[in-house]
């Protein structure tokens, strides 16, 4: 667009917009719904309501840009990822669970010096620095390598400054087992992996 | 400005409905409830930010982040970027330098996401969310008075966080069935048990010995995400039914199961007719416009 066409169309749109400006304030000033004609193609209505002129590059990009989008998310389902953030895949409790099956719940624990037994920490980004999903979400890497316990650790430490250092981190795991989608029995709990604090 | 102004407008009936013109007030609510929201989200719902700072080495950069070689957060950074998502949000919620506070929420709150993400769990209430942040200031300047005044732009925006509204739950069915192999087995497994075990409120916790229930519920929540496209369609009466609706299904869900999905609540506002709600006394200015 050359520095004259784009005056002109200034120019075009600024006159647009202050004759349909006139025009929108004369249809308020009638007591006229103006929101019964903001759709003009679709409603067929003259009404006097200013809307402003869209190129056919802003149509296109919107168009590309919204089949792109579209492409990435429907893709993401098909591959299960949530790589593609903001358009990963809605996994949100997708994943059937058998009504006979076993319910289990990640567990944080720390053992403290003046303390015998562990404890267990929320498991929570106010307590530990982390949720019990983010870890869940990488569990495996967890256990493999348990020396990444010892950040939540740090972070207990840093978010506790009154409070005893944890000797020994503990990831723990707590299953309860259904029958008949009713749970039977106490939950047991099982040790992950566990990391001496440094 | 670029290309050329199209005078008559050639529509058609996919243009209506992919851009339709919507008034530039509506837009200007919009944007005050979105940014205001996004306030609220990044020092409540995603306040973990700053807490990741402390955790760099539980930090898993999604693609995106990867291609942009984000670094993980450190703890000033995150205070930082907290600051900037807060004052630029303020300023577009106000309407002051709409398009620059507009793209630098985008850009600032969008590496907030990636950084509240990037550490394991990624949420999936997020994603309108973040498409209404990244198409509010495509759609350039909207105020108040300019209820007289309507852009197809602004109807392609509100478009986008529809659609990415309704697609949070109807591909959430697909992905249903891709995870579990047959829908069925979803509808009847001990999902909502298996939830409510978890991180079921004290109250929510008798429905447990009713596990016939809790599967109906399981067939009706599948009902109702498999038909949440009609909202796309949707007019009048209807369209606030059905918002009145999901909003009620969260409330519950947050109830019971201390699950909000606020920040996809909050964009089901794009589908309202939110001009309404600008005083009159805002609306009749002509001699300002």
């Amino acid at each position: 667009m050359t520095p004259t066409d784009r005056m002109q169309t200034r120019l075009l749109t600024t006159k647009r917009s202050r004759a349909a400006k006139a025009d929108a304030a004369s249809a308020r000033a009638d007591g006229q719904d103006v929101r019964d004609a903001q759709s003009p193609a679709s409603s067929g209505s003259s009404a006097p309501v200013e809307w402003t002129p869209v190129s056919k590059w802003s149509i296109c990009w919107r168009i590309t840009v919204t089949a792109v989008a579209f492409a990435v998310l429907t893709a993401g389902q098909f591959l299960n990822t949530n790589d593609f953030f903001p358009l990963g895949s809605l996994t949100q409790y997708a994943t059937a669970k058998d009504l006979n099956g076993s319910v289990n719940s990640t567990c944080i624990a720390a053992k403290f010096p003046s303390e015998d037994e562990p404890r267990k920490l929320g498991f929570n980004t106010a307590t530990v620095g982390i949720e019990r999903g983010d870890v869940e979400s990488q569990l495996d890497r967890v256990i493999a390598k348990p020396e990444l316990l010892q950040t939540l650790a740090d972070s207990y430490v840093r978010l506790h400054p009154d409070e005893p250092k944890p000797e020994t981190m503990i990831l723990c795991r707590e299953t309860t087992q259904l029958k008949n989608g009713i749970s039977v029995g106490e939950p047991t709990k099982k040790v992950l992996a566990t990391w001496r604090v440094q | 400005m670029t290309g050329v102004l199209t005078a008559a407008q050639p529509r058609n009936r996919f243009l209506d409905w992919f851009m339709p013109q919507i008034p530039l007030a509506r837009v200007a609510v919009l944007r005050v409830i979105i940014y205001i929201f996004v306030i609220f989200d990044v020092l409540t719902i995603s306040n973990d930010v700053i807490a990741h700072g402390w955790t760099p080495d539980l930090y898993q950069p999604l693609w995106l982040a990867r291609v942009l070689h984000l670094p993980p957060v450190s703890v000033l950074g995150a205070q930082v970027l907290l600051a900037a998502v807060i004052v630029f949000s303020l300023l577009g919620a106000a309407g002051i330098l709409q398009r620059l506070s507009g793209w630098i929420v985008a850009i600032t709150f969008g590496a907030w996401m990636f950084y509240t993400q990037g550490y394991g769990y990624v949420a999936h209430d997020h994603m309108a969310l973040v498409i209404a942040v990244l198409v509010l200031p495509t759609i350039g300047i909207a105020r108040f008075r300019d209820g007289g005044v309507t852009s197809a732009k602004a109807g392609w925006a509100l478009k986008m966080i529809q659609i990415s509204v309704v697609l949070t739950y109807f591909y959430s069915v697909l992905m249903k069935w891709i995870a579990s192999g047959n829908i069925a087995d979803w509808a009847n497994g001990a999902v909502i048990i298996w939830a409510l075990m978890r991180r079921g409120a004290e109250w929510s916790k008798p429905f447990l010995e009713m596990p016939g229930l809790l599967i109906a519920g399981q067939w009706a929540t599948l009902a109702f995400e498999a038909l949440s496209p009609i909202a796309l369609f949707a007019k009048g009466r209807w369209i606030y039914f059905i918002v009145a609706f999901f909003c009620v299904f969260h409330l519950l869900t947050y109830l019971a199961l201390g699950i909000h999905f606020l920040p996809t609540v909050i964009c089901w506002a794009a589908f309202l007719p939110l001009e309404k709600l600008v005083p009159r006394r805002y609306r009749k200015t002509p001699a300002a416009a």
